[in-house]
């Protein structure tokens, strides 16, 4: 029962804080700091050293960046996850272990992540994948 | 003699030292007095004999008595495995076999390349090597190692080997006369029969030489998998009969569809407006020419697991794909689940008598066994030996009206195909952008900038992918046997240099190029074998997928940190490799190979693709430290 309310309110809350806009004011030395913070962590082992990992965290690619209250949310609404298996999702991070300062930082850092990558028609290698399987089928 | 010994070797003793002498300098410590007097105090030897002088100069002849072994039953070993196509014995010099490896390099026309001895520098290299060689060329190869100690080393690749169904031969020798007591045992086979097909220890060189043929018989007989010969010393070092020859090899006789069944099937087939094909893991490229003929002759959708291992359909045939219509009505397995009727062979979890301590080593689920619907009807026989009669009866129900159907058939499934082909491929595409130009590189771009440069070569992915995101998947064309040789079957690390030199073994005869894509925590496992792939002139290109961690452990730790609540800024500690950071070129180089890196950002990643290309095209092997993202 506890298993499946926990995503439901998750999502309410996410959807709830999203209409919030809280945005944290960023500086140069919190950037810094959530960089340091980001590495210590270890968030690049998911995301990325600039966010365009198997998870990604650069704009538009994921729901939790979009402003401080759903960042928080997200962080700290993962504890009921059990651990029957050797899993890769997202751990869990109550205030004790990540406060929300540090927490901030961090976010900080990674709304700096900037990927803009060609399209296939602008990548050499990729339209070139893309001709030569045309080419193949015709 | 010594430096005699070392001109016949090519290599002076002079030029050896000359190198350690230069780097030892610098450590030499002062002489200190008392090791001046110890020095004093030794005693001065006694001149030698003028007898043993002549022996040192090679003056004197053997007594008349002595008795030197002209017909060594070594030979005749040396001859089974030739008879059988054996390519090649990968070993660690040992102590119990040198009756055999002298005949192996001295045997025939010297030095003997049939088999060819491949040195390795340990015995789980030796059997990851027939691990891969196998997986690319659907046949076996030897390791040979040395007694107890040679086989325990062995044991963790033989495990995985056993859980991949590969056909290999592990030869133990084993000293009856106990030269190391503690290197022999009752009964050596034992240490790993719960994880091995089948054992022998023959007693006569008759025996041993039919074991040799039974061995490679069990090995390639469906459930295909690792078997062990225990080769006393003294069978290797006996002297045959005058006359005497290798027995001739009998093939193995692998069972198929009865005649019935196999008619039976392929009236389902035939009566099918729209049927389809799953192929999992045959045995050999015959197999696979087999499963297209059939599904040919039916204008049958296929799906293939190409892109998971090795021995499949072909991922490019117009055939493969969902087809035109995916409601299919008769659905056919081979070796793989079909929704009708699966032809699969028995699994090695199914011998009996091969456990006798019931330890059950991690049964879970037939690797080959491919996941899907449970079939209406399941032959527990090889499909690649059926196939010839379900063929031979498909083409017996062949009419004219029969054929236009076909051909309609064909022609529409391979539209449809073509167009998913590109869908997927569009999807997979997409895929690979995210941090195209960032650095570390992105393991996508390593995949899309890779492919075109390998594409029109005979190339085999030999290294598991599932690390690096299977990204070759919907990417490459999966297209030969060898193309991909799939996953770590027991999840062994430690695996992947060792298969990608045993592929690269069969690659090298064969115009072929193997890709290894190499997780830096399973290279630190047994490194040794890149000096076998530079020794021995390996065309394998190793391109380091280096994040500097056992990466998924990492993040195992991390999870369970959050599980906690203990934050995540020690799951560092024991999962990567900082302070300090490994040189993975430095590595390569003091092993012979041409190699380079670190390299962090794309321009420079694809500059060095195409050197290691061109060098491994010239038959050598290269390294390229790649610093990537972690996933």
């Amino acid at each position: 029962m506890r298993a499946t309310v926990a995503p439901i309110l998750l999502g309410t809350l996410l959807v709830a804080a999203q209409s919030l806009g809280v945005c944290a004011a960023e500086s140069d030395a919190t950037v810094k700091r959530g960089e340091a913070l980001y590495q210590a962590h270890g968030c690049y082992a998911c995301h990325g050293y600039n966010g365009t990992g198997k998870r990604q965290l650069t704009e538009g690619t994921s729901g939790i960046i979009t402003n401080d209250d759903v960042f928080l949310i997200y962080l700290r609404a993962r504890a009921d996850v059990k651990p029957s298996l050797p899993k890769q999702y997202m751990p869990h991070y109550p205030a004790s272990s990540l406060p929300d300062e540090d927490a901030l930082a961090i976010l900080s850092y990674i709304r700096t992540f900037d990927d803009d990558p060609p399209s296939i028609d602008d990548a050499k290698a990729l339209r070139g994948i893309l001709q030569s399987a045309k080419d193949d089928i015709r | 003699m010594s430096d005699r010994k070392d001109q016949d070797a090519g290599v002076s003793r002079r030029g050896f030292l000359g190198g350690s002498l230069a780097a030892g300098a610098a450590s030499v410590l002062p002489v200190t007095v008392d090791a001046q007097n110890k020095a004093a105090q030794r005693p001065v030897s006694a001149a030698p004999s003028a007898a043993k002088m002549e022996r040192e100069v090679g003056m004197s002849q053997p007594p008349a008595a002595v008795h030197s072994v002209m017909r060594a039953g070594s030979d005749l070993m040396v001859q089974v495995l030739r008879d059988l196509e054996i390519e090649y014995v990968a070993l660690n010099p040992g102590s119990t076999f040198e009756g055999l490896q002298e005949s192996l390099i001295n045997y025939g026309a010297t030095p003997n390349k049939m088999p060819e001895v491949i040195s390795a520098m340990h015995e789980g290299s030796a059997v990851d090597m027939a691990h891969g060689y196998a997986r690319a060329q659907g046949k076996p190869m030897v390791a040979l190692v040395t007694g107890t100690v040679g086989l325990t080393n062995a044991s963790n690749a033989l495990y995985q080997a056993f859980h991949g169904h590969t056909p290999l031969i592990v030869i133990v020798g084993n000293d009856e006369k106990n030269f190391l007591k503690s290197q022999t045992a009752q009964d050596i086979a034992g240490m790993v029969r719960p994880y091995t097909k089948w054992d022998t220890e023959p007693n006569t060189l008759d025996e041993a030489l039919e074991a040799i043929q039974e061995a490679y018989r069990q090995a390639m007989t469906p459930p295909c998998g690792p078997v062990v010969i225990v080769l006393n010393s003294e069978l290797q070092k006996s002297e045959y009969e005058p006359g005497k020859k290798a027995p001739t090899f009998q093939p193995p006789q692998i069972a198929g569809l009865s005649t019935s069944d196999a008619s039976a099937v392929a009236e389902r087939l035939v009566a099918a407006e729209n049927p389809h094909i799953s192929v999992g893991r045959l045995r050999s490229p015959q197999g696979i020419a087999a499963a297209v003929e059939l599904a040919q002759l039916l204008g049958a959708s296929v799906d293939t697991m190409a892109t998971a291992g090795p021995m499949s359909f072909p991922e490019r045939h117009p055939l493969v794909g969902p087809g035109a219509e995916k409601s299919w009505d008769f659905h056919l397995g081979l070796e793989a689940a079909g929704a009708d009727v699966s032809i699969t062979a028995p699994t090695l979890k199914d011998l009996e008598g091969r456990d006798p301590l019931g330890i059950d080593f991690g049964w879970k689920e037939d690797p080959n066994l491919r996941r899907g619907p449970t079939a209406k009807q399941t032959f527990a026989v090889d499909a690649e030996a059926s196939l010839p009669a379900v063929i031979a009866a498909v083409r017996r129900l062949q009419s004219d009206d029969l054929n236009a159907k076909i051909q309609l058939r064909t022609e529409r499934n391979a539209q449809a195909n073509g167009a998913h082909r590109i869908k997927v491929l569009e999807s997979s595409l997409e895929k690979m952008r995210p941090g195209w130009d960032g650095s570390p590189v992105a393991l996508g771009r390593l995949y899309a900038e890779l492919w075109p440069m390998i594409k029109d070569l005979d190339w085999c992915l030999a290294s598991p992918s599932n690390f690096s995101g299977r990204r070759h998947a919907g990417l490459w064309d999966h297209d030969r046997p060898h193309s991909y040789l799939g996953v770590y079957p027991a999840g062994a690390i430690g695996y992947c240099l060792g298969a990608s030199m045993g592929a690269g073994l069969a690659a090298r005869d064969r115009d072929r190029i193997v890709i290894n894509i190499q997780g830096d925590g399973d290279f630190n496992f047994l490194p040794g074998a890149l000096w076998t792939a530079a020794h021995h002139k390996l065309p394998v290109l190793t391109i380091m997928h280096n994040n500097r961690a056992w990466h998924m452990e990492y993040m195992y730790i991390q999870f369970m940190a959050g599980v906690r609540g203990r934050g995540t800024d020690r799951a560092h500690i024991g999962t990567t490799f900082r302070d300090p950071y490994i040189d993975f070129a430095k590595i390569a180089q003091g092993y012979g190979m041409q190699a380079e890196g670190p390299i962090d950002n794309p321009d420079d990643m694809i500059a060095a693709l195409q050197r290691g290309i061109e060098v491994v095209r010239s038959g050598k092997p290269y390294l390229i430290d790649l610093l990537t993202q972690p996933r």
